[in-house]
């Protein structure tokens, strides 16, 4: 019986031990897991910034270079109107905004006819800071088309301008080809701007300019100032309002 | 109690043949108590995100102008997302799937942890849930990411939560089915590398997407 016992205690002490080793090996095996994952993502962490910073690097590079277009104003506006008008309008919009396209069908017409009548010079600092919502980077390649019917003269910009809000694609898909850009300026009236849309000959620029408007602390489309002046909203009669003052003092 | 003792000592004098005396410990329950209470609680955290989400898309529809609890900024919006065919690919609002099977993950899970040994049967029926959660997962995360360009938070706590529960849920199969299984005990003994090695793919594919945006907030 005593030996019977005795070999039972035994076994029951091995089989004891033999757990606790399990338990250390299993501890083992985390400890070395944990110790892999977070190497793991500190490497493909620092590994994924840095490419990403790189990219950054190479699209501001890309930036830098690329000619502006000559129409230009020193913000990137393409000006309309008399020079000699008494009020100053600075209209800036993403051709991909939906409320730039609101603010264009309520608000286009009292704009036009400042410009008609020769009481503003309206500047149109279009930027491209939408491309997230699109596929195919819409923004960019809308203001490069713009950019590029600028040679066209300003009817015929403002006719093109005047169609990407109208046909303006809706967000998330893949906005309008480079062809049908080119198709929309050329019923506008523009001519040898094939090449220019397509080579997305001021890409560089659209960067620069867009960059340029975030450092001026604009951060939403549309945003509209009259006489430097920003307005809280751009229903008609504030920019009514706003432009009559203007005109007053 | 004796930590440090080699198993081999402690039965000195016998003759005893450790794979016979690992034989005779008793067998450990796949899945575990502790495996219960993780599906429980990987159910209960999927269960608050769907049901939320459920309850902000009634209230989208009562008024379209309501601001979700998530909608946080451009990138990090319910709204835009819950609005989307997408969101209700089936004809009905996705959450409500959400609602549905996180229910159950919780009762397994709570059965599991109170000691109930499931038939095999009823693992593989998990492990078959599970598996449809996670290519729905990815369909949605892909949607998001390269469709609608916008994260819904509550979207990705359910994206977060079907991942572990997929890996825990077929290694644990895996290992009832075959026990002896040398890689089922590798997948099982690598199961928390492999969700983590998961995080970082979808971590790093939201990184490269939302970089214009991450990078203003450095």
């Amino acid at each position: 019986m005593a030996s019977k016992n005795s070999r039972e205690e035994r076994r029951a002490a091995a089989a004891a031990a033999l757990r606790a080793q399990q338990r250390r090996e299993k501890r083992r095996t985390y400890l070395i897991q944990a110790a892999v994952g977070l190497v793991a993502v500190g490497i493909v962490a620092a590994a994924a910034v840095t490419m990403l910073n790189n990219r950054d690097q190479r699209e501001a590079a890309a930036a830098g270079q690329g000619a502006a277009p000559a129409q230009v104003d020193a913000d990137g506006a393409f000006v309309v109107g008399e020079d000699d008008a008494p009020v100053t309008i600075q209209i800036v919009e993403d051709f991909q905004c939906p409320v730039c396209r609101q603010f264009e069908e309520i608000s286009g017409a009292l704009i036009d006819s400042y410009i008609a009548d020769g009481t503003a010079q309206v500047q149109y600092r279009t930027i491209a800071f939408l491309d997230r919502a699109s596929t195919t980077r819409y923004s960019t390649r809308a203001l490069n088309a713009s950019a590029c019917v600028m040679d066209s003269g300003e009817e015929v910009w403002r006719e093109f301008h005047r169609q990407l809000f109208a046909q303006q694609p809706a967000e998330g898909t893949a906005g309008l080809p480079d062809d049908d850009l080119v198709d929309i300026a050329e019923q506008a009236g523009a001519t040898d701007v094939g090449d220019c849309i397509r080579d997305e000959t001021y890409t560089g620029w659209t960067v620069r300019t867009t960059d340029a408007a975030g450092q001026d602390g604009i951060n939403a489309t549309p945003t509209v100032f009259v006489d430097g002046q920003q307005l809280p909203d751009f229903a008609p009669e504030t920019i009514r309002a706003a432009v009559e003052k203007a005109q007053a003092s | 109690m004796s930590t440090d003792v080699d198993p081999r000592a402690a039965g000195a004098g016998e003759d005893l043949d450790l794979e016979e005396l690992a034989g005779d410990l008793p067998a450990e329950d796949v899945p575990s108590r502790l495996t219960g209470v993780l599906f429980a609680v990987l159910g209960t955290i999927g269960l608050a995100a769907a049901f939320t989400l459920a309850v902000d898309k009634y209230k989208i529809l009562e008024n379209p102008s309501y601001r979700p609890s998530c909608d946080l900024n451009p990138v990090l919006a319910c709204g835009s997302v819950m609005v989307t065919d997408q969101a209700s690919v089936f004809g009905f609002p996705n959450p409500l799937i959400g609602v549905l099977a996180f229910g159950v993950v919780i009762t397994l899970g709570v059965l599991v942890a109170a000691g109930v040994r499931l038939p095999t049967w009823v693992l593989a029926g998990q492990t078959l849930g599970a598996a449809g959660g996670v290519v729905f997962v990815h369909w949605l995360a892909f949607q998001s990411l390269y469709d609608i360009n916008a994260l819904c938070p509550w979207c990705m706590v359910v994206w977060s939560v079907t991942l572990p529960f997929a890996v825990w849920s077929g290694a644990t199969l895996w290992r009832r089915v075959a026990p002896t299984s040398r890689a089922a005990a590798l997948v099982w003994d690598l199961r928390f590398l492999i969700v983590l090695a998961w995080y970082l793919v979808f971590a790093v594919a939201i990184l490269e997407r939302f970089w214009d945006y991450w990078s203003t907030l450095l």
